[in-house]
């Protein structure tokens, strides 16, 4: 049963859609998300279809064959064939027993709600095969949040396996089943829908038009499949999987369904080792649905402003809340540069209300998400928004401490801790408005003493609150001068520079300098490298010897070697992916 | 990730099936249900059209008793057998006899019936479940009145000396065994039967040293399995277990209350067979039947409904009819002209069941509307 194993290379990432080659990394043949072919499935293109399946049923428990269809695995020579067994598979709602024989093969493993349950071979962090199949799929489909939960914790257990949930994919529900962290398809629900003369299509199930001679058969239905997976592919390149989830899941309730408990799951886990910290990519989240906002990404972001995030120290004592604008960062805005003419202190703590984000500090604009969204405007808010809106408020003024706040946002604030001034009169940009704005931030200037604070505290103090938020520390920054024009700045200390800060990345840029204190601070992540190992290249699993800390795809990861710093990577991989992910895990940046 | 058992392990040792066999007859309802029959009277008496051994038509009664049940759901049980929710703790010898005479007062003593089977849900001349001085009662008297009688045994139960005792009583009567499955794995795993092949093939040498007829029961998609598995297993069973038995009756899995099955039906993991994988699996093996002497029969009970084997809803009564007179007449052509647009959903999930890795099978509702039949699970 044993076999060679998988050649694969993750392209693109998006959460758990992610895009492998498969073969060649210099010439790949294949790709997944793709199609496993069964006996019965017309000869598709590699491309699509990089396996294709057979199960030999003549004596329980099956013998289950999967084979590559082409030279995806090293060196190239030839097919691959996967053996192995199906196991004895008790369903779901029985869990609690255990057949005492569960799927087994190395390559290619059977998995069931059972043997996640009861089969203790699973915990060996050894075992890695290439593909796993979910091997109760259509029964766990069937029971509330079963299959979100098996799904979730095979994709994590085994971050470089390709997950086929066999009996339940279709163009209707392939983005929803990438998003969750499934990488491999059948035509099962195809056959099945042509056998209806139904055509399943990326938007559901739905008849064949005869005005434009549309047909049910094998070959629409694979029409409909290669465009599904073309778009999908090309959303994980985009970043985009979780837009074209919630638009697929619309035309089935159970998607609807899955999609709200898978988003459960991911609140439940509490780290954000699923999560992207930079992305300077260029594209934008679209959130233009209600769906949106149940989103890891939005609670994550809502929980650091409401419990962790505090302002620059000189801008305590007064907060300023604005609208938002549809141009990010909100300070290129035509709607903000008047704000900011209006606010003639650089001792106001501005804050932008939104959704689904609920609120960004000024001093957070640039950075992901909060420069990357995109939301449907239409000046109203529901009572789930202005209920979130609301709470922050609350959370951030108890901690923060402000003695007053200028409400310039236009929605009705529920505060009684502290005194709450309206500047609106009309629209936000009108000149009555602007006015009441101006004198407003003056007088709590006059009430509360706030005189300006030079520049270079103004901006050290930016600099600081920031990497409290990015870094949960700014030790690295005391002592430190910025300087610079904007909007790029360079950090200094002792004339050397320690990072630089490009609004457009939204992130600090570290130089080989700052790494020991960067250390120091003991709030990066780290990974050891394997002792004697040379490191070279980029981080790959093979190197890895320890791990500390959450990671997020984009963070700066210091390195060490027998407990002393060696340099610092970027995450390529989030950290559910660490350390068995497929690849390159980590981009070598300094080396000390 | 981490625990004792499994990446989803709670640490607790995994229980067997046979305690989850156990668990829903032990409920105070199902108790409280049990002990409300009356004792003194059988759970049912009808009349049904048969076949005498030598293939002549009759008029057979069906007599289901109320007993103590089997000795072995006394143990552990069945997975898919629901006859202990007929069966009540407190039976006597004297509610047997009284049983046995309502019987008879209810048919005028068998009038016009020249075979008559007696089910006790479990195994008639297993004296621990039915009193010896009742069996043999039953047994004389059968024989006397010159019916062909009919009773059931579990394989391990049919003793040399048992057996002996039998067919001195009644000789050429027909004991039908329970076999569910021509496989160990099957019967262990699926069905939780209690016994082996090889316990059922000693039982059949045994049933044969005493001239006694053989018939064997087969259950088309035991738990646990996909429809696809079903048809390719059960063609095969049957062609194996039809050399060596006098009739072979194949059971289509109904949903009985309070068994594992049920509870699977009930969460959507199982969904009785289709009525087209029967007349397939009649297709399949007629041929090879046909070269025996054994005579085949199918009997879905329940069929149509969703708890018995069913289709989609507007073909189902044609087709258990032509399986039924099949059964009768043995001739194929009973299905000429049987056609359903359900019969391409049908096949489509038996090919599916066979090409993908889902022992459960990957079907979906068979009733309803189409489109959302289709729509994404």
């Amino acid at each position: 049963m044993n076999g060679r194993a998988l050649s694969r290379e993750v392209v693109a990432r998006n959460r758990f859609s992610r895009l492998f080659s498969l073969g060649d990394r210099n010439k790949p043949l294949s790709w997944a998300p793709g199609l496993i072919l069964s006996d019965l499935d017309q000869n598709l293109p590699l491309e699509i279809a990089p396996f294709s399946f057979n199960r030999d049923s003549s004596q329980p428990p099956s013998k289950l064959t999967l084979s590559t269809r082409g030279n995806l695995c090293y060196p190239f020579d030839g097919h691959d064939v996967w053996q192995s067994s199906e196991g004895l598979v008790l369903p779901p709602s029985l869990s609690s027993s255990d057949s005492g024989e569960f799927g087994h093969g190395t390559e290619f493993l059977p998995i069931s709600w059972q043997s996640l349950h009861h089969d203790i071979s699973l915990v060996n962090s050894e075992k890695q095969p290439s593909v796993i199949a979910i091997t109760d799929a259509p029964q766990l489909s069937n029971a509330a949040g079963k299959l979100s939960q098996a799904i979730d914790i095979v994709r994590r257990r085994f971050p470089a396996s390709l997950i086929w949930a066999p009996g339940i994919s279709g163009p209707d529900n392939c983005p929803l089943l990438s998003w969750m962290g499934i990488d491999l398809f059948d035509l099962n629900r195809s056959r099945m829908a042509s056998a209806n003369g139904i055509l399943l299509t990326s938007d559901g199930p739905r008849y064949p038009d005869p005005s434009l001679s549309e047909d049910s058969s094998m070959d629409s239905q694979i029409a409909h499949w290669t465009q599904a997976i073309a778009s999908l592919r090309s959303a994980i390149r985009s970043g985009t999987v979780r837009e074209q989830a919630e638009r697929a899941s619309l035309s089935s309730p159970r998607s609807v369904e899955r999609l709200r408990r898978h988003d459960k799951l991911f609140l439940q886990n509490i780290d954000g080792s699923i999560l992207t910290s930079v992305d300077n990519s260029g594209r934008r989240l679209r959130y233009n649905s209600p769906a949106s906002r149940q989103d890891k990404l939005i609670h994550d972001w809502k929980e650091r402003i409401s419990n962790l995030h505090t302002p620059p120290s000189h801008q305590s004592d007064v907060l300023v809340l604005l609208p938002c604008s549809a141009t990010k960062p909100y300070r290129l805005s035509q709607s903000h540069h008047r704000f900011l003419k209006n606010i003639p202190s650089n001792r106001m703590h501005q804050v932008m209300v939104t959704s689904p984000l609920g609120l960004v500090p000024r001093e957070l604009e640039d950075i992901w998400p909060a420069a990357h969204y995109d939301i449907p405007v239409t000046g109203d808010w529901d009572a789930d928004e202005l209920g979130i809106i609301n709470s922050m408020i609350i959370d951030i003024c108890k901690r923060s401490n402000y003695s007053y706040v200028i409400n310039h946002s236009g929605i009705d604030l529920e505060l009684d801790m502290v005194v709450v001034k309206g500047t609106r009169r009309g629209t936000a940009g009108s000149k009555e408005s602007l006015s009441e704005l101006n004198n407003s931030v003056i007088e709590s200037v006059e009430m509360y003493g706030l005189d300006d604070v030079p520049e270079e505290l103004n901006r050290i103090e930016l600099m600081k609150s920031r990497s409290r938020f990015i870094h949960g520390t700014d030790d690295w920054l005391e002592g430190a001068i910025v300087s610079g024009r904007p909007p790029i700045f360079s950090i200094l200390k002792n004339d050397e520079q320690l990072a630089k800060w490009n609004p457009r990345d939204g992130r600090f840029a570290f130089s080989k300098k700052s790494l020991p204190l960067l250390l120091e601070s003991g709030k990066f992540p780290t990974l050891g490298i394997c002792e004697g190992h040379k490191w070279k290249g980029d981080i790959f699993p093979t190197n890895i010897e320890s791990i500390a800390g959450e990671i997020r795809m984009g963070d700066e990861i210091l390195v060490t070697q027998n407990d002393e710093l060696i340099g610092s990577a970027r995450a390529v991989a989030p950290g559910w992916e660490w350390p068995f992910g497929p690849g390159r895990l980590a981009k070598a940046r300094h080396r000390l | 990730m981490t625990q004792s058992c499994g990446l989803m392990g709670d640490g607790k040792k995994p229980v067997k099936i046979h305690h989850l066999v156990k668990a829903p007859e032990n409920t105070p309802e199902s108790v409280a249900s049990r002990e409300s029959w009356d004792a003194s009277k059988p759970v049912t008496v009808y009349k049904t059209p048969e076949n005498l051994p030598d293939g002549s038509p009759c008029t057979a009664v069906t007599v289901i008793l109320r007993t103590k049940g089997c000795a072995w759901w006394w143990k552990s049980g069945c997975t898919f057998c629901g006859y202990f929710n007929d069966v009540r703790n407190d039976v006597t010898s004297e509610d047997m006899f009284s049983q046995w005479e309502e019987a008879k007062r209810r048919t005028e003593n068998f009038k016009g019936c020249k075979m008559v089977k007696v089910y006790t849900s479990g195994t008639f001349f297993e004296d621990r479940e039915n009193p010896p001085e009742w069996q043999e009662h039953v047994l004389r008297e059968t024989y006397e009145m010159g019916l062909h009688l009919v009773v059931e045994a579990q394989a391990q139960m049919c003793t040399e000396e048992k057996l002996a005792w039998i067919a001195e009583r009644h000789p050429g009567c027909t004991v039908a065994i329970g076999l569910e499955a021509y496989d160990n794995t099957v019967l262990r795993f699926h069905a939780n039967k209690g016994f082996s092949i090889r316990q059922w093939h000693r039982a059949v040498e045994l049933l044969r040293e005493n001239s006694l007829r053989v018939k064997t029961y087969l259950l088309f998609k035991p738990p646990f399995m996909s429809e696809g598995d079903a048809l390719e297993h059960t063609s095969r069973w049957v062609r194996e277990v039809s050399k060596i038995s006098d009739e072979v009756s194949i059971n289509p899995m109904n949903i009985q209350k309070g068994t594992i099955v049920d509870r699977l039906f009930r969460n959507r993991e199982y969904r009785p067979p289709w009525l087209w994988s029967l007349v397939e699996m009649i297709f399949r093996t007629h041929a090879d039947i046909s070269n025996t002497d054994c005579r085949v029969i199918v009997h879905p009970t329940a069929g149509g409904k969703t708890r018995g084997s069913h289709n989609c809803g507007s073909c189902d009564s044609e087709v258990v009819a032509a399986i039924e007179r099949y059964s009768v007449s043995g001739d194929l052509r009973e299905f000429t002209g049987l056609e359903c647009d359900c019969k391409k959903a049908w096949h489509s999930e038996i090919q599916s069941d066979a090409t993908l890795p889902v022992p459960m099978g990957a079907g979906v509702h068979r009733r309803g509307n189409p489109l959302d039949r289709m729509r994404a699970p």
